[in-house]
This record gives C-alpha cells, sequence and structure tokens, in this order.
C-alpha cells in the first residue's frame, strides 16, 4: 500500500515506487479528483492523475523539457551512471510507456512524460536479485527485446529496447556493476551515501543501557565484556548477559559445547517473576557417541536457579524433531532430558531456510504480478507461507506464555541459533513487553536480537551479490516483519508504529542505502567501521517519526501481555507489502488514513485550544489587575482515578 | 463417576457476593422461573440439564434447568458463579444470554449413548433417549445441552417439545401470533420514524427526495386486487393507463407484479425491478388462446416499457439486466450457505485445530466469498450503467436477488442510504414491502404439505455485501459493523413484523385476528429500544462518519490537512499515501448542497480476492479465535475516544473564542451518539464499562476461560478513557 510515491527520494530512498498512472482503476468517476486532495498530497506529483502543481519549478521543467539529468532527484553521493532516453517500461497493470531510463550508482530511474501526468518508476539498485536478457537481436514481436530485473520485494520490472545497436547493452551492464557492487569488487552504495539527518540512529541501541531497562537483578545476572573482542564468539555481541554465578572461564566451557560458540545468554527477562528468555545454538552432542558436558549441564541449571518462582525450565528447540535428530549426524543435536534435570524440551516444528524460501518464491508466483481471482486462497494455502507464519507465531506464544503464566524461563535455540531463534525470542519479547511496541523499542529490539546477535542479513539478503540462486538467501526477516504484521492487525491499537514503518525497515533492509543491514554481525561491522562511514536507517526515521506512527496508539490501554491467536482465521496475508505493485489490490479508502486524520485534527485543535487560553490569560493579565481574576475554569479533564470512572482490578 | 465441575473454579472469597445475587435476581423470577413475555407459556421443562462451555469438550459447563416455552429455549440455573462474569456487553431487553428464540434455531442434532449423531427434522418425533442435544442458531452460535442427570420422561418430553415447537407447521403457530394479542397496544403504531412505505405519503416523500417528477404513486394494488406479493402502493411512470389496462398487462407478469420503481438518479434515469413476463405460449393459454388478446395485453406491456423509457428524461432505451444470469443461482447460494455452516458451527478444539489446516481452502471451497463477489459486481454495474440509462433489473419473480440487486445499487449512488435511517427505510421499501418472502426463506414455518424447504440466506448475503463496504469505505457508512451484524440476530427473534411475513398481504392479514376482531400489533425492528438500551445502541454508530459530516469538524479538519501540508512542504518529506488520497470517495468536501444529499458513487474492489470473511459475525462465538484484548472493536472504540476528544477541543475552543470564563460553561455541548458521549450517564453504564473485557468479539460473546493469571490481559472498556481529555461539562454547572 505504501511506498508508491515518486518523491521518496528524496528522505525515503529505499522505498521504492511504481506509481501506475492508470487512472485509478476503481474510481473513474469525474469526481474523483476533487480539489480538496492537493490539500492531503503535498509534495507528490505522483501517481496517476494528479498533476505535478505542488511544485512549480518542477512544472516548468518538465513543460520545456530540459534535460533529464536536471530533473532526476538525486542523494548526497549519487551519480548518474547512464541514460537511455528510449525506452519502454512493460508494466504488468497498464499499457506499455516510453520514456527515459537513468541508473545512478544508487537507482534506477525511469521517466516518461509521454502522458497527462508524469510517470515515474524509482527502483534502488539493492532490490534487485537478478539481471536477465529477454530477447536477441532477432527477437520479433513488440516489445520483446530488453532486460527483466527479478527483484527481492516481489516484483520483476522488464524494460524493452529498441533492436537496433544492441542499444540495452549500456543499460545492462551499468545496472549489473551497480547493482552488484560487491561481485564487482567495488563499494555498497552505503558507503557513499551522506545525508545528515540530524539524529544519530547509530545510538539508538546502547546494550548496557537496554540491560539496566529491563532491570537485570545483579545477584543472578551480570554483564559480561568477555566477548568484547569477539574472541569467546565471534558472531555474538560483544556485551553478553550471564548468570551472575558464571565465571567467564566457564563460559568458555560452555560455549565449546555450543554450536559456533554460541552458549546461552539472556535475551529477556520478566519485571516481576524475573522469569527469563535465553538463547543459543544447538549443543554439540553428536552421534555416537554421545558427547556430553557438565559446564553446559551445570549452567542450563544455573540459568533456571535465577528464576525463583519456578523449578523447572523449558527448551524450545524451534526444529522439528526430525531436523534435530538429523543434525545429530553433523555433530549438533538436542539437550537429553535425563542429562538436563528439570529441563523439558518442546519441538516448535519451524522449517529452516530452504523451506520458507521456497515457500516465498510459491508466494510470488501467486500474486505477482496478476492474481487468479477464483482459486485466490486455495493458491496461498498451497505456498503455506501463512502455515509457517502461524507456526512461527504459535512457537513465540508458546514461549511468552511459559514466561508469563507458567513464570517459567525458556531456553531457545535451532540450530545455529541466528535464525528461527531470533524470530522466536523477539516475537516473544514483543508480546510480553510493551516497550519494544514502541518506534524506539522496536528499533532496539531488532539491534538486539537481529542485529547483534548475529542475523546473517548480508547473506540471507545477498547483499550487492549477483548470487540470485545463493542457496543461504531466505527471507527470514521478511516472515518475522510479517509475524510483527499479523499481531498489528490483531492489536490494532498496542503498537506505536504503523505499517508503512514495518515495509520501510524491509525496503531498507534491501536498499544498502543505510548501514544499519549491511554485514552478518556484529565483528564485521566494526570492522568496517559501518558506525563511522554510513549513515543509520534509524536516523532517517526518528527524524520524522510521525510518518510511522500508528494515530491509534493507546499506549496506556495496551501495557499487558498480548496473546495474539495463532490461527488462520486470525491470519491473513499481508497484501499491503506482498500485493502493493498491483493497484487492483489496494483498498479504496485506507482507514490509517482516516485514522490519522483524527489525530492531525486532534493535535492541531490542541494547540488551538492551548493558543486561545494563552491569549485570555493574557488579556485577563493586563486588563486588571485589581479585580484579582483568577484564571477562567474551562471544563476540567474528569479525574479518572477518584471519579466515577476509576476502574476496577487495576 | 466423574463430578461435573462448574467452570470457575474456586468461588471462594468473593467480595461481589451482594452483586452476583443482586444481579441473579434482576435476570431471573425466583425459583428458576423463566421470565416471559407477554402471551408467552412454559411449555415443558427438564431438570439437571448440563450446558457445556463451548470448546471445552463437553467437559465443563454449568448444571440447571432448561426450558421450552412457545417462544423461546432457555437455560436457568441456581449455580451463582455463571454470572461472575457478565461481560457480555449487548444486552437483548426481551431476551437473556441464555435464551434460545425458537425462531432462532436453524437445527436440532441429537447425539444418542454410543456417540451416533442425528439430525432431528420437522414433524418428526423420536423415541431414543438423548445424551446430548446440540442447537443451531441462526445468528451462528452452537449450545450443546447434556441430559446425563435428568429424569429419562423428561428428556423424551423435552426433546419432542423442542423440535415440535422450533418447526410450526402454520403460521399462525409462530409467537408472534399469542405476542400481538397480549401486547399492550402502544398508541398509533410505530415508534421509530423509519418509513414503513404501507402508505402513499412514504413514497412520495421518497419520490420527492429523488427529486422525481416523472413517476407517480399508485394504488392499482389497494386490497391486493392485482397482485398479492405486492404492496397495496407503489410506484409506477406517471399517467401511465388507466387501473383496468394496468390490470390486463400485471396480468402478464409473473404473480402478476409489475414493473415497479426503486430509485430516481440525480440525471433521471431510473432503476426499475421487472418480473419476467410469460412466454407467449403460457400466455396463450393464459388467455384462452385468443391471439388477438394476447397481441392486446402485449400492446400493454410496450406501452408499458415505453413509458418506463418516457420516465427518464435523456430518453435513452432502458438497459435490461437478467439477475438469474448475472448473480449466482439460489441453489448455489444455499449450497454454499451449507458448506459455510460447515466451518462455522463446531464446538471442539480438535475440529478447530484440523479446520484451521486447510482453513484457506475450505473457505474458497464455500464459494461464500465469491457470491458476494459476483452480487457486488452485478451492483456495481448496474450503478454504472445507471449514470447514463434507466436500468431495468429483472427476475421470475422479481422478489430475490431483485431485493439484493436493487438496495446494493443505492447504497453505491446515495448516501443517504448510508445512512442508518437510509438503511432501514432501504430495507423496509426493496424487502420487505415488495414482498422478499421472509418466512418462507427463513425456514420459519415448516409446512408439511410442501416439499421441505432450505433456509435461502439472501438477505444475509446482502448484510454481508453491505459489510463489505464498510470495510472498503471506513467513513462511508453512518452505521457500525456492530450494527449489521444485530441487524442479522434481529431477523430471528420472532416478534417483529418486519422479517416475519412473505409479503405485505400476508402481513395485513395476520393483523387481523379474526376470532377477536381486533387488530393485532407487532413491534418493528426499527424501534430498537425495543430491544437496546440507548448504550447498547451507540455500538451502532461509526465514529469515522460522526467526523466526516460533523460541519464543525470537517471544516476543523480540512484546515487542519491544509495547516499540515504547509508545515510539511518545508521538510520535503514524502507524503505516504498520495495514492490513495486521489482514490477517496468524495468524502469530505460534500457536506453541503445537493450534493451531499446524492454523495458519490462508491466503486468498490469486487475481485473475490478482495472480499473478506465477516469474521465478526460468524466467528464471534468460536473461543479459540477470539482474540483476547485486541480485534476491530479495540481500532473501533479509540476511534470514538478520539472523535469524541476532537468534538471537546472543538467545544472548549468554540467556549474560549466567545471570550469569556462565564460562557466557556454555559454553553451545553452536543452529544455526539458515541459511546464515550454517554458513557457517564448512568452508574450502570460506568461499572459496564469498568466490568466489560475487551475481545474481538464485542460486544456480543464473553470473554471465557478466565483464570486469575490471564486477568492480566483483559482490557475493561474503560480504560480507553483513562488519560483521554474528554471532558463530560455537558451542562452548566456554573457556580
Amino acid at each position: 500500500m505504501e511506498g508508491n510515491d515518486k518523491d521518496t527520494l528524496a528522505v525515503a530512498p529505499g522505498a521504492s515506487t511504481d506509481s501506475i498512472s492508470e487512472p485509478s482503476s476503481t474510481n473513474s468517476s469525474k469526481e474523483s479528483v476533487s480539489p480538496s486532495k492537493s490539500i492531503c498530497s503535498t509534495s507528490s506529483n505522483s501517481s496517476g492523475e494528479q498533476p505535478a502543481a505542488t511544485e512549480p519549478t518542477k512544472v516548468s521543467f518538465e513543460s520545456s523539457k530540459v534535460t533529464v539529468t536536471e530533473e532526476i532527484p538525486l542523494l548526497p553521493g549519487e551519480k548518474v551512471q547512464g541514460i537511455d532516453e528510449n525506452v519502454t517500461y512493460l508494466c504488468p497493470y497498464n499499457r506499455p510507456i516510453k520514456g527515459t531510463l537513468t541508473v545512478t550508482n544508487y537507482k534506477l530511474y525511469f521517466k516518461s512524460v509521454e502522458r497527462e501526468s508524469p510517470f515515474v518508476l524509482d527502483v534502488p539498485l539493492g532490490v534487485i536479485s537478478k539481471i536477465e536478457k529477454i530477447g536477441g537481436a532477432t527477437s520479433r514481436g513488440e516489445n520483446a527485446y530488453g532486460i527483466d530485473l527479478l527483484c527481492k520485494d516481489m516484483r520483476n520490472i522488464r524494460f524493452a529496447h529498441r533492436q537496433e545497436n544492441h542499444s540495452r547493452r549500456q543499460v545492462f551492464e551499468k545496472i549489473q556493476q551497480f547493482a552488484f557492487p560487491i561481485t564487482n569488487k567495488q563499494q555498497l552504495f552505503a558507503f557513499e551515501f551522506k545525508e545528515d539527518y540530524g539524529i544519530d540512529g547509530w545510538k539508538v541501541y546502547n546494550p548496557e543501557e537496554e540491560y539496566k531497562r529491563q532491570g537485570l537483578p545483579p545477584e543472578s545476572w551480570r554483564i559480561t565484556k568477555v566477548n568484547e573482542k569477539y574472541e569467546l564468539c565471534d558472531t555474538y555481541p560483544s556485551v553478553l548477559v550471564v548468570p551472575a554465578s558464571v565465571s567467564d572461564e566457564d563460559l568458555k566451557q560452555v560455549a565449546s559445547h555450543r554450536s559456533r560458540n554460541r552458549l546461552p545468554v539472556l535475551s529477556w527477562i520478566h519485571p516481576e517473576s524475573q522469569a527469563t528468555i535465553t538463547r543459543s545454538a544447538q549443543p554439540l552432542v553428536g552421534g555416537a557417541p554421545l558427547r556430553r558436558n557438565r559446564q553446559d549441564e551445570h549452567y542450563i541449571q544455573t540459568i533456571m536457579d535465577a528464576n525463583a518462582q519456578s523449578h523447572k525450565l523449558y527448551i524450545m528447540d524451534a526444529r522439528p524433531l526430525v531436523n534435530a535428530l538429523a543434525n545429530m549426524a553433523k555433530g549438533g543435536g538436542y539437550e537429553r532430558e535425563e542429562w538436563y534435570t528439570n529441563a523439558e524440551i518442546a519441538f516448535l516444528d519451524i522449517h529452516n531456510i530452504h523451506v520458507m524460501k521456497d515457500s516465498l518464491r510459491k508466494l510470488r508466483e501467486v500474486v505477482f504480478p496478476t492474481i487468479d481471482d477464483s482459486k485466490w486462497l486455495s493458491n496461498i494455502e498451497a505456498t503455506h507461507w501463512l502455515d509457517h507464519i502461524k507456526q512461527i507465531l504459535a512457537g513465540a506464544l508458546r514461549v511468552a506464555d511459559k514466561v508469563e503464566s507458567a513464570k517459567t524461563s525458556v531456553l531457545v535455540h535451532c540450530s545455529d541459533g541466528w535464525d528461527r531463534t531470533a524470530q522466536l525470542t523477539s516475537l516473544a519479547s514483543l508480546m510480553l513487553d510493551p516497550y519494544y511496541r514502541t518506534i524506539k523499542g522496536f528499533e532496539v529490539l531488532i539491534e538486539k536480537e537481529w542485529l547483534s546477535f548475529g542475523h546473517k542479513f548480508a547473506q540471507r539478503v545477498g547483499h550487492g551479490e549477483d548470487r540470485h540462486s545463493d542457496t543461504d538467501r531466505s527471507p527470514v526477516f521478511l516472515q518475522f516483519m510479517d509475524c510483527v504484521w499479523q499481531m498489528t492487525q490483531q492489536f490494532p491499537n498496542a503498537f506505536e508504529f504503523n505499517e508503512h514503518f514495518l515495509i520501510t525497515i524491509i525496503d531498507n533492509a534491501y536498499s544498502c542505502l543505510f548501514g544499519t543491514f549491511l554485514c552478518n554481525c556484529d565483528q564485521q561491522r566494526t570492522e568496517k567501521g559501518l558506525k563511522q562511514k554510513t549513515v543509520s536507517l534509524w536516523s532517517f526515521v526518528n527524524c520524522q517519526v510521525e510518518e510511522f506512527t500508528n494515530p491509534l496508539y493507546a499506549a496506556t490501554l495496551q501495557q499487558h501481555v498480548l496473546f495474539p491467536v495463532a490461527s488462520l482465521r486470525r491470519i491473513e496475508l499481508w497484501t499491503g507489502y506482498y500485493c502493493r505493485w498491483n493497484p487492483r489490490m489496494r483498498p479504496q479508502e485506507p482507514i490509517h488514513l482516516r485514522n490519522k486524520e483524527l489525530l492531525i485534527l486532534k493535535a492541531q485543535l490542541q494547540k488551538k485550544v492551548d493558543e486561545l487560553l494563552k491569549e485570555l490569560e493574557n488579556k485577563k493579565a493586563k486588563g486588571k489587575l485589581a479585580s484579582q481574576n483568577s484564571p477562567p475554569r474551562i471544563s476540567s479533564p474528569i479525574n479518572l482515578h477518584n471519579g466515577l470512572l476509576s476502574p476496577k482490578n487495576m | 463417576m466423574k463430578t461435573f465441575k462448574s467452570y470457575v473454579d474456586n468461588p471462594d472469597e468473593d467480595e461481589n457476593d451482594e452483586e452476583i445475587k443482586k444481579r441473579a435476581s434482576s435476570f431471573f423470577q425466583n425459583d428458576l422461573n423463566p421470565h416471559l413475555l407477554p402471551g408467552e407459556k412454559t411449555v415443558t421443562e427438564a431438570d439437571s440439564v448440563l450446558c457445556f462451555v463451548p470448546f471445552t469438550e463437553k467437559k465443563q459447563g454449568i448444571s440447571g434447568k432448561l426450558f421450552i416455552t412457545n417462544f423461546k429455549l432457555t437455560f436457568l440455573t441456581g449455580d451463582r458463579s455463571s454470572y461472575d462474569q457478565q461481560n457480555r456487553r449487548q444486552r437483548n431487553k426481551l431476551i437473556d444470554d441464555g435464551d434460545i428464540p425458537l425462531t432462532n434455531i436453524e437445527s436440532i442434532y441429537q447425539v444418542v449413548s454410543g456417540g451416533k449423531r442425528k439430525k432431528l427434522l420437522p414433524n418428526t418425533t423420536v423415541s431414543t433417549l438423548t445424551k446430548y442435544l446440540e442447537i443451531h442458531c441462526k445468528d451462528f452460535r452452537t449450545h450443546v445441552f447434556g441430559f446425563k442427570f435428568t429424569p429419562k420422561d423428561q428428556i423424551k418430553k423435552i426433546t419432542n417439545a423442542v423440535i415440535h415447537y422450533a418447526f410450526p407447521s402454520k403460521s399462525w403457530l409462530l409467537y408472534a401470533y399469542e405476542y400481538a394479542k397480549n401486547l399492550q397496544p402502544t398508541g398509533n403504531g410505530t415508534v421509530s420514524n423509519t418509513p414503513l412505505y404501507s402508505n402513499a405519503d412514504d413514497w412520495e416523500r421518497e419520490l420527492n427526495r429523488c427529486g422525481c417528477t416523472k413517476w407517480n404513486v399508485c394504488d392499482v394494488n389497494r386490497g391486493y386486487c392485482v397482485s398479492q406479493s405486492m404492496p397495496e402502493r407503489f410506484v409506477l411512470p406517471m399517467n401511465l393507463m388507466s387501473y383496468d389496462e394496468l390490470m390486463k398487462a400485471a396480468s402478464q407478469f409473473n404473480e402478476n407484479r409489475l414493473p415497479a420503481w426503486c430509485y430516481t438518479h440525480t440525471n433521471g434515469a431510473s432503476l426499475v425491478r421487472m418480473a419476467e413476463m410469460y412466454a407467449e405460449s403460457e400466455l396463450a393459454d393464459y388467455v384462452g388462446n385468443s391471439l388477438s388478446s394476447e397481441m392486446y395485453i402485449r400492446t400493454y406491456c410496450n406501452r408499458l416499457k415505453t413509458a418506463i423509457q418516457l420516465a427518464d428524461v435523456n430518453k435513452g432505451y432502458p438497459v435490461e439486466m437478467d439477475l438469474t444470469k448475472l448473480c449466482p443461482s439460489l441453489k448455489d447460494v444455499q449450497a454454499s450457505y451449507e458448506r459455510l455452516k460447515e466451518l462455522i458451527f463446531i464446538d471442539s478444539g480438535k475440529d478447530f485445530a484440523v479446520q484451521d489446516i486447510s482453513w484457506f481452502s475450505s473457505l474458497e471451497g464455500t464459494k461464500w466469498l465469491t457470491c458476494v463477489s459476483q452480487c457486488l459486481k452485478v451492483a456495481c454495474d448496474a450503478a454504472k450503467h445507471l449514470e447514463n440509462h434507466t436500468v431495468i433489473i429483472k427476475e421470475p419473480d422479481s422478489r430475490h436477488y431483485c431485493c439484493l440487486i436493487s438496495s446494493l445499487v443505492q447504497i453505491l449512488l446515495d448516501r443517504h442510504f448510508r445512512t442508518r435511517l437510509g438503511f432501514q427505510s432501504l430495507i423496509q421499501r426493496e424487502w420487505v414491502a415488495m414482498g422478499y418472502p421472509f418466512q418462507r426463506e427463513g425456514c420459519l414455518v415448516q409446512d408439511s404439505s410442501k416439499s421441505n424447504t432450505e433456509y435461502i440466506p439472501l438477505f444475509l448475503l446482502f448484510l454481508d455485501c453491505v459489510w463489505q463496504l464498510t470495510q472498503q469505505y471506513p467513513s462511508g457508512f453512518a452505521f457500525s459493523e456492530t450494527y449489521l451484524v444485530t441487524l442479522w440476530d434481529s431477523v430471528h427473534m420472532g416478534i417483529f413484523e418486519t422479517f416475519l411475513f412473505d409479503c405485505c398481504h400476508q402481513r395485513s392479514r395476520y393483523h387481523i385476528d379474526a376470532r377477536w376482531q381486533q387488530r393485532l400489533f407487532l413491534p418493528s425492528t426499527w424501534d430498537w429500544n425495543v430491544q437496546f438500551s440507548d448504550d447498547d445502541q451507540s455500538f451502532f454508530n461509526n465514529p469515522l462518519y460522526v467526523m466526516k459530516t460533523n460541519p464543525d469538524v470537517n471544516e476543523a479538519l480540512n484546515k487542519a490537512k491544509y495547516l499540515q501540508s504547509s508545515l510539511r512542504s518545508k521538510i520535503p518529506t514524502q507524503e505516504l499515501y498520495s495514492y490513495e488520497l486521489q482514490n477517496l470517495e468524495g468524502s469530505n468536501l460534500c457536506i453541503d448542497g445537493t450534493k451531499s444529499l446524492k454523495g458519490y458513487r462508491l466503486t468498490p474492489l469486487t475481485g473475490a480476492a478482495c472480499m473478506k470473511l465477516w469474521t465478526q459475525c460468524y466467528l464471534r462465538w468460536q473461543t479459540p479465535a477470539q482474540i483476547i484484548g485486541g480485534g476491530n472493536p479495540s481500532q473501533y472504540l479509540q476511534q470514538c475516544v478520539m472523535v469524541e476528544e476532537i468534538l471537546c477541543l472543538l467545544h472548549k475552543i468554540e467556549a474560549l473564542k466567545k471570550n469569556s470564563a462565564k460562557s466557556a460553561n454555559s454553553l451545553a455541548r452536543t452529544r455526539s451518539d458515541l459511546v464515550f458521549s454517554m458513557a457517564l450517564d448512568t452508574p450502570r453504564t460506568t461499572e459496564l464499562l469498568a466490568n466489560t473485557y475487551l475481545s474481538s468479539s464485542f460486544p456480543f460473546s464473553s470473554v471465557q476461560r478466565l483464570s486469575r493469571e490471564e486477568k492480566s490481559v483483559f482490557t475493561p472498556i474503560s480504560l480507553f478513557l483513562e488519560h483521554s481529555t474528554i471532558d463530560y461539562d455537558y451542562s452548566n454547572d456554573d457556580d
């Protein structure tokens, strides 16, 4: 739904756009363009019928057809690399449209003034997964010769070129070069992008502050710097929280028994019961003979003991049991209950990255470019995408439920503890802790559970690499965001952020504009100096939070635990993301707009009231001090705590 | 033997003892006697019946007494713990939560020991001993009763009484008849201001509202002498023909149903509904093989059609739409509804989980959403045609899809029908007056002489279509989805004249009691006060619509948007939703003049992929699907709070502008009809808000599975008001 905007470049370069200039398929009545519209769509010259009336300078550019480069909005650090003035964009929802295609070191920019209102397609190169030539010099048929771009954001983009003189070669080569800088031994654009948003997003997450916020009880948990130089575990952050009684030396022993040294460490602690969520990789049990590690067993016992409320600990293995067993052959496995006394192991049946990748591939075929109305639901079902979403939500629900209702600590792991584990711990945290449902809190959650604990973004997304079929690529993070979206749908006023926030984050996980999602782990990020050399996505987000605010957010209302319903009756396809390129799947009157209006109106009226009150006071003060008038009493809000409404049981 | 467990485990320390007793006694008369309406009599009763809590695999429930009256099935219990959580928000004045009006019963299943389950058919008796009785209701709720501890003679009696009374074989056996006879007449009939279209005035007024000058009200059907299924008055082209000629023309149509006017667009084109004409051969039989008289009558029909054409100021040739071809067949809708019910009427967690695996394909397999999408599409096409041409919609009897499509078209074209009053008048006109056979299609009477008719859920299909529109245009309708669901439930109350009859003729006959020589009176559904209190009715209103239609708010909103946009242009930030803004319905600016009357044509998405399942209606009783503390109601309530806050602020500004402290307090604020506008009126309301927990099924089903730990996740409705800036100084409390 969001991001159909052309002017995104200046500030929201990640949100790539594809404005369909077809008169909105649904509203063909003459009334559809009313003068009031321009009031809302401020800087937009975009999408469809709306003439670019808001910025006079731009209009004059277009009307006099000045050279293309002058029109292209460029980011600081962005340079035009090539222009082809004779390209046809083959929009799957509309007639082919002729225009000019420009390739920069960050994006491709297609513009057509063929129709009444200019058409713009603006795609960050980072989103491209594969570039292919279609047709040859001798191909017959109109628009049979050109290039096809397979994108990570569910769409294909196709351009047709004139068949003479290998006209597509330049464009093809430029895209190839700048879409895959890593393959071409070049730097990602994030290192060239220089923008100052006035806020430093890199400061959003400070692990020590975050653990302090959670309220670590010093008698049972401590912050350790043993991994400061990433020597204990190279894919973990430098700051770890471990049971207070375990020495750094013992930690090394424990780490040796866990895959890639990813030992169990604290993720979240319940402020009252002190039940915890800890995360790790699988234990290195192996096949025959089985390996046992007393330090690891003792360590798990210590985690259990840190929570006085329960004499039990749940180990939630995210994998299906068969996968866990299969891993034993490769040296991995799972905790045996006879060795880990008082621990109960459960398998959450979430499938691995390959299954998920395949599922998304199928989903893509169903949602793009066109959808089959008659088989829509069964087609979605056949992709199993929502089954996986349900499974992940159900798993996180189990974790949250054990912590909240049974006051029992939970250790979560999968194989390496950086994919499914991250999904589960972050979703469970989101259910348990209202802080993570704020914009800042959600940023912290991503920084903490995903980035610092080494979800391999570079590999899973494939930043700047021309290896479309790389088996390490997988939409694990997207799945998490989908689950979050499902929760926002089920609890419309529990989250401070809106859908646009989620989509912006996903888009920029691909765009390579910000440093936030680059690299695979903290160690690499430090080596590359990302904090110094690139801009953080949160700088961009936090300088305009109102864009990302959910107008219905009721902070005081939803301070409790959220238990979403993990049933397909309540899980739906996120059409606002997966079908966003399809104009026929967009809502007629988006409710979030209405809600936003309420919020804006309320804020401005409040301001007005304040102004008037001030005015009144000034007048009074000037008027006469003699009468000693008290300020006017403007019907005061009722006191809910003492008044009639004070709720029971609160 | 396993003991039966009450679902609240610890009825210990109870600070609310008094409260509970009070509640209990206010609902029931003493000694477990059902509360009876006028003319209602207890038929039979059974002791020690178990009423199971849904989705507990018949392991939890309460024990009590089951009664059958001539109006309802009612379960009463002395177990006071069951009053503990009175958090079902919507309270019907006529029935309590455990009551099932007999007309609401859709089907009855008997489970005998050994587990065999059998559907109990009308006009049958059973001799086997019932172990469980499953009652499926038209409001999609399932009730399960167990008779393990019930005396055997009572079991048989009550089982057969249920069959007998739930499926009466004659319409005068319906309880409504007794009710009407015993009801104290309340003055001159209806209290609601919804026109009933039983007199010419209502029709005239609607014609005038449409600015229609070429059609007029005609009483050719006085005394139902032309068509028994049409109302006595309806609208035909002006100065058409003599009554004699009209009657001859009528004879050519199915059930003598003359074409009738539905609506006239601002451009002068009209929507007309028409029954099918008899085929030539049939007609020949009818007029006695006389070719000349056939020709003669044909001429009348042609004149009729010409008149319709001439009544269009554009004089274009009318577009005819054959609804039989365009809409799903009634059989398909019926079959689709049957399949949908299989997904809805479940009572076990196991079934729930199994269904969930293939939920999407099962849902698609019901084809229900396809039916909805198809109807919406036909209506959209018709509405589009109407921009240029008069449209005639026809089907064999013009009593089914004509009702549905004509209503939808008018909703799409005219915002009047998106208000509550307009919507109700529309249903009254196009469905009730024009003779949609509610009694027959609703299976209210199971006449053994006729072949067993299956339930035809066309009205539900209509409400579903309207619901889809409300979802696509969240600020477009004055009423909420709760209103639509409540309306659906009201169809099955069985005591309102609105949805009880097949046509006006039948209704009027019913109203005259031959033996007593008196005119009987049944209330109209539109008189909502009969069923609901003001605060329950406040949930019928849509806050976003209030927002849109309040002129002060509207003006302020436009200013605010302007201000916002001028602020924004300083920072070149993106306008997120520009595309969508263009897609909006004419929305805000049309509050003045003629445009506001007509509004803009809605152009909803009609693809099946854009259709959603109406969860509030269908899934409200499925406990495992309940989102506790969330769901659409939480969005709804938050919008109510915000709109209320905005109205308060506007009021404050108004007062401040008068620039004196005195006037600030003396200006009374107008009410918004939203829930929080009335919240503080009565202590009862306040208490209810504080004790009512929010879930996706609000305000219909209560939150179950209460445990002490889970209490932390419940959201009392009153929390919405905390930290809100609503002030309740309505009245002048100036000192």
